[in-house]
């Protein structure tokens, strides 16, 4: 690994971590993901459930949900905290315009992540009348690449689809996210090419961790080489320009720290983030393992959670130990982020180790 | 005085090429926060439901638009209608012509219609487009066949 910053890197770890401290103590809520169903139409390879939830498990009532929203507007000023839809699919619910409706008339921004397959002109028509604000679409490569990942022939079809309309809708902010992977890796130049054929602005890149079925896939795990390849792409593409280009938010990236994000390194899981999932768990990201759930919407009232637990989350501590408890990034990576903790709370993945 | 502290990281942080990191001392980690809102604009069509064949107005015609709710006009004598109100930006109105009194002036198939609209108001640079309206327009249906 190269293992030096610039004096201008490290200037920019150390005011960040001034941030991140404060945000440790304020923990302003300002994304909250409702896992609004756990129903999907792919058989994506590198889902990340905890293989624990039943996709039998109905739609939270959107009721339920609701109660913690007034809650939390009770509390926050709710045009400062962002609603993310997410499943699953959102659009598998029927009902979700409807929903997203009512969030919006709670005075809530609401946006969603979605696969694509269902977002055609009406639908998201009727999304647009319901206050979408944002949407993130999911095209992990070129027709086969992409097929091949979300295990659905045609998918790549209708993901190019819901891009074009809503790269229509220049007032929707949306960008969308590629999985690199062992297949897509030495196309990136060509997807980035389509992408900006259908007029994307911006395009986020992201790594699978070991978890789910992505466990188990060779193909999914990039090499160290492939990894540093895709580091220099995404330097590249900031430079070039023409379509805003970020790194996924995991993992500390040592010196390329300010160079592939717009921010530096922070695990907003806790700080400024939580979710209300499927079963009613409250917990910060969707893919941080079910140990770290903090609470029930149908036993806790939300507020009393947010503010008073997520102590792991707020102290990492505990995180100190093993191949962290050396390391001399510590002071500015804290352990990682929340989703790269195991079941006893091990360090499942490094970035540093890739780099 | 913590508070200054923060946004002086948050501006130096700035300067340094992280853009994220702009933000007030209420968002210390500068995320890129969505402001409430909805692109919007305002939007006035005014027109006249024609016969198709004799080209005279039709009275009793619902022309109906729906974007952010439904917004419906009933054409007068004239056959005239107006419809405004607020929804969300686009350039084309597509309306829905029903005859809502077949009996009374004639039976006129249902039909569907375009309408461009122009500019006449700026938008304020947020999250308002500005004005949109069409003052002219003719929209043209056929009566029913007879039976």
């Amino acid at each position: 690994m190269q293992s030096n910053v610039t004096f201008k890197q490290r200037l920019q770890l150390e005011l960040n971590r001034q941030l991140v401290q404060d945000a440790q103590k304020t923990h302003p809520l300002r994304q909250l993901f409702w896992e609004c169903t756990l129903r999907c139409n792919m058989n994506c390879r590198h889902c990340g459930s905890d293989c624990k939830s039943s996709s039998a498990l109905p739609d939270m009532p959107f009721a339920d949900f609701r109660r913690v929203l007034e809650s939390v507007k009770e509390h926050y000023d709710s045009h400062k905290i962002t609603i993310t839809l997410s499943g699953g699919e959102p659009l598998m619910r029927p009902d979700l315009a409807k929903c997203a409706r009512e969030i919006y008339d709670m005075e809530f921004p609401w946006g969603l992540v979605s696969n694509g397959w269902l977002m055609t002109p009406s639908r998201i028509e009727e999304l647009l009348g319901a206050g979408l604000h944002g949407a993130t679409i999911s095209l992990d490569g070129l027709k086969e690449e992409h097929d091949w990942m979300r295990g659905h022939e045609n998918s790549f079809e209708h993901a190019s689809q819901a891009i074009r309309i809503l790269a229509a809708e220049p007032e929707i902010g949306f960008d969308v996210v590629t999985c690199v992977n062992r297949r897509n890796i030495s196309q990136l130049s060509w997807i980035k090419d389509y992408l900006l054929s259908l007029g994307v602005k911006q395009w986020r890149l992201f790594t699978v961790f070991p978890v789910g079925r992505a466990a188990n896939d060779p193909m999914l795990q990039l090499t160290s080489d492939e990894f540093r390849l895709l580091m220099d792409f995404i330097c590249r593409s900031r430079k070039e320009g023409d379509i805003h280009t970020n790194y996924g938010c995991e993992g500390f990236l040592g010196p390329y720290e300010g160079k592939v994000r717009d921010n530096i390194f922070t695990c907003q899981a806790g700080l400024t983030v939580a979710s209300v999932l499927a079963d009613g768990s409250i917990s910060a990201c969707g893919s941080i393992r079910s140990d770290f759930h903090q609470g029930n919407i149908y036993r806790d009232n939300f507020i009393d959670v947010w503010e008073n637990r997520f102590q792991p989350y707020r102290d990492r501590s505990w995180a100190k130990t093993g191949k962290c408890g050396n390391c001399k990034w510590w002071r500015f990576c804290e352990g990682g982020g929340m989703h790269l903790r195991g079941e006893k709370r091990e360090l499942l993945l490094c970035h540093l180790d890739r780099l | 005085m913590k508070c200054k502290w923060i946004k002086v990281c948050q501006w130096l942080l700035g300067a340094l090429g992280i853009s994220a990191s702009i933000a007030s001392c209420g968002d210390p980690l500068g995320i890129m926060r969505v402001e409430y809102g909805q692109p919007n604009m305002d939007y006035s069509v005014k027109g006249k439901v024609v016969d198709s064949e004799t080209g005279a107005g039709v009275p009793g015609i619902e022309v109906s638009h729906e974007r952010w709710g439904r917004q419906t006009d009933t054409t007068d004598a004239n056959g005239c209608f107006e419809i405004c109100g607020n929804a969300f930006p686009a350039e084309n109105f597509e309306v829905e012509i029903t005859d809502i009194d077949p009996l009374k002036d004639g039976n006129y198939k249902s039909a569907q219609a375009v309408i461009k609209l122009s500019q006449v108001k700026k938008g304020n640079g947020h999250w308002y487009n500005g004005a949109f309206e069409a003052n002219d327009a003719i929209l043209e249906i056929e009566k029913q066949d007879a039976e």
